[in-house]
């Protein structure tokens, strides 16, 4: 019976595989598809037809039988009918493997960039029209009934999937329905992270059909249809409701409560937010709630100054006062909008750029409508420059720098992203003048009226002349350090006495790890000196704080060293915190560090890292 | 001493809202060969696929004694149903596998000069009767069903056919449960005879007494209520009575003409006659 089934399977293989390989060959051959090779035509395909494979071995499982009017023969074998599904089951699961192995290895050589679905929602459809496919086998005699009812389970499925998952995350925060998307779960790239848990809440939802049609085909007999199904739908009721909740419950324990964000402030409270959920403020000894609707608020401040902190929130400039807990929105941006990158602070002002959220218009022309946005924090008066036009028209990605001014009049400075590894730099002026003013190979930085830019080996220092920048010191810089600003900090460092800039590279560490490599540039005597080596990632803050943040892959644990005395030295160590696991996580704010081990929120500032504690976190 | 080769407890088979087989108690000897007649739809064929596991009942149970492996049931569908796709050998190869023979019989086979090679999709319905036939000979089995499929074989084959199975009856003490029509071709086979109608048995007689327990009463009047008639036949002015069960007391306190009637006369009667409801208590 096997060997029969192995042979059956083997034959619809052959044939699956002969179009599979032909039907990319005739287009090109026919020129339908010219110009392209035959595996960016064949791949695509191939991944195309195979969820049609995975239905076709489901719900195939007595197609041939039927086919040859052997379905009475067959069941009066001396086998029962488990053992009849599961020599049958057998050697199509293999086939539905078989291919899948076969896509996998073609998607590791080269197939990456040529798929036609993304590869988990791939894997996702694939196996579940299989197992959709194979409980609905023996529903029906007719193969296009059964391709139309397993194509209508799988929308039915996804669907409830998606309703799972939208009632677990609403059991935990307030969140609208139109945020949550099917293509999060075709993609699985939604943001609670997915666990094992919400793997096992989509396969729990998927066992009604598996387990109605394990237990009803255990009667299955040459009978209409009807009776098969009338039995299937008895056992699927009562197990439907049964999954649905449990699917519920697996869905609700995915949903990691990390999705929680923290910030801590420079007087040491901490901002939490949970999207949905408005925000909280932690002084100490009491929360104060800012009730509001702030979407997936990551809290994230970029200035703060006095009792104000500053953020963007939903599309939204808003000022946080930290002292009566009131949040005041300074600028919205039209909703056809967004703020591309940060908002950069110089002075009393705010500016930022503001792109088209879709830059392609309805003919297709491209109107990305770039706007340099000054925002003037007194009075809130908004002032919009274009950048759509010369110099700047042809240069997209656009970050700004730099800001400072001359005769009254300020100017900010911007890059562009790289091409052929240089970046332009461009002088604007408030009053909308563009100027080019350089190349660079590496990020520029601006300080003190001096612009670093980077040739192939040297760090190059300018001054302004006459309105030009001309170099005033070229400092070797064979090891290829960056020198300025780490991430979270966007602003100018004029107001802060600066002697010495940081600077990193990327290295790859003994253990083939990727690592840092720290310098100081010395800004009287224009030295670098190297001062040593991080696994991982780095922050530092001006003035003098230099902090390196290592998490070890191996051990669960984070160490920070600290630049003290001209050494790099081991500061604190946070043991036990595993950063890979979803439920840990480690927030990084200008005045501390937040480290959340499962449900416990410990909030460490610097500059000794020692430990806040704030009531009722 | 009969010996018990299968039981049939209060089996029931709904299709739809209709009951095909309602609460059937029945028992079959080793060795017996027994015919159901019946009307279309009265779910003679129903029964023979639950014997064959081929229907799985909804309610009851049907227990065979622990010789009749399942590797030893034969059963030959009124579909004639086989993977037709395969060629003769691989039908051969395939039932040889399934039903571990070891030394294939291939006597009837031979006999029908068939092409191993020729699918079994391009045999005639009476060479794959024939064939189906013999691959269940080859198994040496205890029990075989045969559903409804005399009529559809030519004089020459239905012969063989039937000579076939006596043989095994005759060599192997097989029990043969057939669903049939008519009778005149099998007459020679049933040592008892069944009788469906709604999905009950409502004769089961050993061929033997058959004949002494049922006559025709031919009157133009009405026979008494007490004269047990299960079915009744109106032919012009005359009418046609089947008295069952009779003895001879009925004779002498009902005075009438007692037939003696064959076999084929008695099933013809029992699907053609008028059912009459005493009949079926």
């Amino acid at each position: 019976m096997l060997k029969k089934e192995i042979n059956d399977v083997l034959k619809q293989i052959a044939i699956f595989t002969a179009f599979a390989l032909v039907i990319p060959a005739f287009l090109i051959i026919t020129t339908i598809i010219s110009n392209q090779s035959y595996f960016s035509v064949f791949f695509p395909l191939f991944q195309f037809s195979l969820p049609f494979w995975a239905f076709f071995m489901g719900a195939s499982l007595f197609s041939v039988e039927r086919g040859q009017r052997g379905m009475e023969y067959l069941l009066s074998l001396p086998y029962s009918r488990y053992e009849v599904v599961g020599l049958k089951i057998l050697p199509r699961l293999a086939a539905v493997v078989l291919f899948y192995v076969v896509f996998l290895i073609l998607y590791t050589s080269g197939g990456e960039d040529l798929v036609a679905l993304p590869f988990f929602s791939f894997t996702f459809l694939y196996f579940s029209l299989y197992l959709i496919s194979l409980s609905l086998s023996a529903s029906s005699e007719n193969f296009i009934i059964l391709f139309v009812s397993s194509l209508f389970s799988l929308f039915i499925y996804l669907n409830l999937l998606l309703l799972v998952f939208w009632l677990a995350v609403r059991a935990k925060v307030d969140i609208p329905f139109d945020t949550l998307d099917l293509r999060d779960f075709l993609t699985l790239e939604w943001n609670p992270e997915i666990t094992v848990l919400a793997y096992f809440s989509a396969f729990v939802l998927l066992l009604p059909l598996l387990v109605s049609f394990g237990l009803s085909i255990k009667k299955l007999d040459i009978r209409p249809a009807k009776v098969y199904n009338k039995r299937f739908f008895k056992l699927f009721a009562p197990i439907f409701l049964g999954c649905f909740i449990l699917s519920f419950l697996f869905a609700h324990g995915s949903i990691i409560t990390g999705y929680t964000y923290y910030y801590l402030t420079k007087d040491h409270k901490l901002i939490e937010s949970t999207p949905y959920s408005g925000i909280k403020i932690y002084d100490g000894s009491k929360v104060h709630k800012i009730e509001g609707d702030f979407g997936s608020y990551w809290p994230s401040p970029f200035h703060e100054e006095n009792e104000y902190v500053y953020d963007e929130i939903s599309n939204k400039i808003v000022r946080i006062n930290m002292s009566d807990y009131t949040l005041e929105v300074l600028y919205e941006v039209p909703p056809e909008k967004y703020i591309r990158w940060s908002i950069w602070t110089h002075e009393q002002t705010f500016v930022f750029l503001e792109y088209n959220r879709n830059a392609w218009d309805k003919d297709k022309k491209f109107v990305p409508d770039k706007k340099f946005v000054l925002l003037d924090k007194p009075s809130k008066n908004v002032t919009k420059i274009s950048l759509d036009d010369k110099p700047l028209k042809n240069h997209y990605n656009l970050t700004i720098f730099g800001a400072d001014g001359t005769d009254g009049q300020r100017f900010w400075l911007l890059t562009t992203w790289p091409y052929k590894e240089e970046r332009h730099i461009f002088k604007l002026w408030e009053d909308g003048k563009v100027e080019h003013i350089g190349k660079t190979r590496k990020w520029p930085f601006y300080i003190n009226g001096m612009l670093l830019t980077y040739s192939g080996d040297e760090l190059i220092i300018h001054q302004e002349k006459e309105g030009n920048y001309v170099p005033i010191q070229r400092i070797p810089n064979p090891e290829g350090y960056r020198f300025g600003l780490s991430y979270y900090f966007r602003t100018n460092l004029d107001d802060i006495p600066i002697n010495e800039l940081y600077g990193t590279k990327r290295i790859t560490l003994e253990d083939q790890r990727i690592g840092t490599s720290f310098a100081i540039l010395d800004l009287e005597n224009f030295k670098i000196e190297k001062i040593g080596e991080s696994k991982g990632r780095m922050d530092y803050y001006y003035p003098e704080d230099l902090y390196f943040i290592e998490t070890n892959p191996v051990e669960p644990e984070i160490r920070i060293y600290k630049y003290m005395d001209g050494q790099i030295r081991l500061f604190k160590t946070f043991e036990d915190f595993d950063y890979k696991k979803p439920e840990n996580r480690s927030f990084w704010c200008r005045s501390g560090i937040v480290l959340r081990r499962g449900k416990k929120v410990k909030v460490y500032a610097y500059p000794d890292l020692k430990e806040i504690k704030f009531k009722k976190l | 001493m009969t010996e018990k080769i299968v039981e049939v407890e209060n089996l029931k088979v709904s299709i739809g809202r209709k009951t095909v087989l309602d609460n059937i108690h029945i028992q079959f000897q080793k060795g017996e060969s027994v015919v159901i007649a019946g009307k279309n739809g009265a779910g003679k064929t129903t029964f023979l696929k639950c014997l064959a596991n081929v229907i799985l009942p909804d309610q009851g149970r049907i227990v065979f004694s622990e010789k009749v492996i399942p590797e030893k049931m034969g059963y030959i569908s009124d579909k004639l149903s086989l993977f037709e796709n395969y060629s003769v050998k691989q039908g051969i190869d395939f039932h040889s596998d399934v039903y571990q023979i070891q030394d294939f019989d291939f006597t009837l086979i031979n006999e029908l000069k068939l092409n191993l090679n020729q699918k079994i999709k391009n045999l005639s319905a009476g060479e794959r009767t024939l064939y189906h036939l013999g691959l269940i000979l080859a198994q040496k089995p205890e029990i075989l069903f045969i559903d409804e499929i005399i009529h559809v074989i030519d004089p020459y084959l239905r012969e063989k056919f039937l000579e076939a199975v006596i043989d095994l009856i005759d060599r192997c003490q097989t029990t043969v449960i057939m669903v049939n029509h008519t009778f005149s071709e099998i007459e020679k086979i049933p040592d008892r005879v069944l009788v469906m109608e709604k999905g009950q048995f409502i004769l089961d007689e050993q061929t033997e007494s058959l004949g002494e327990k049922l006559k025709k009463v031919v009157a133009k009047e009405e026979i008494p209520e007490e004269v047990p008639c299960i079915f009744k036949r109106e032919a012009s002015y005359l009418k046609e009575y089947f008295i069952y069960p009779f003895d001879e007391a009925l004779r002498k306190k009902f005075p009438h003409d007692y037939k003696n009637i064959n076999l084929n006369e008695i099933i013809k009667a029992f699907i053609g006659g008028q059912y009459a409801k005493k009949g079926n208590q």
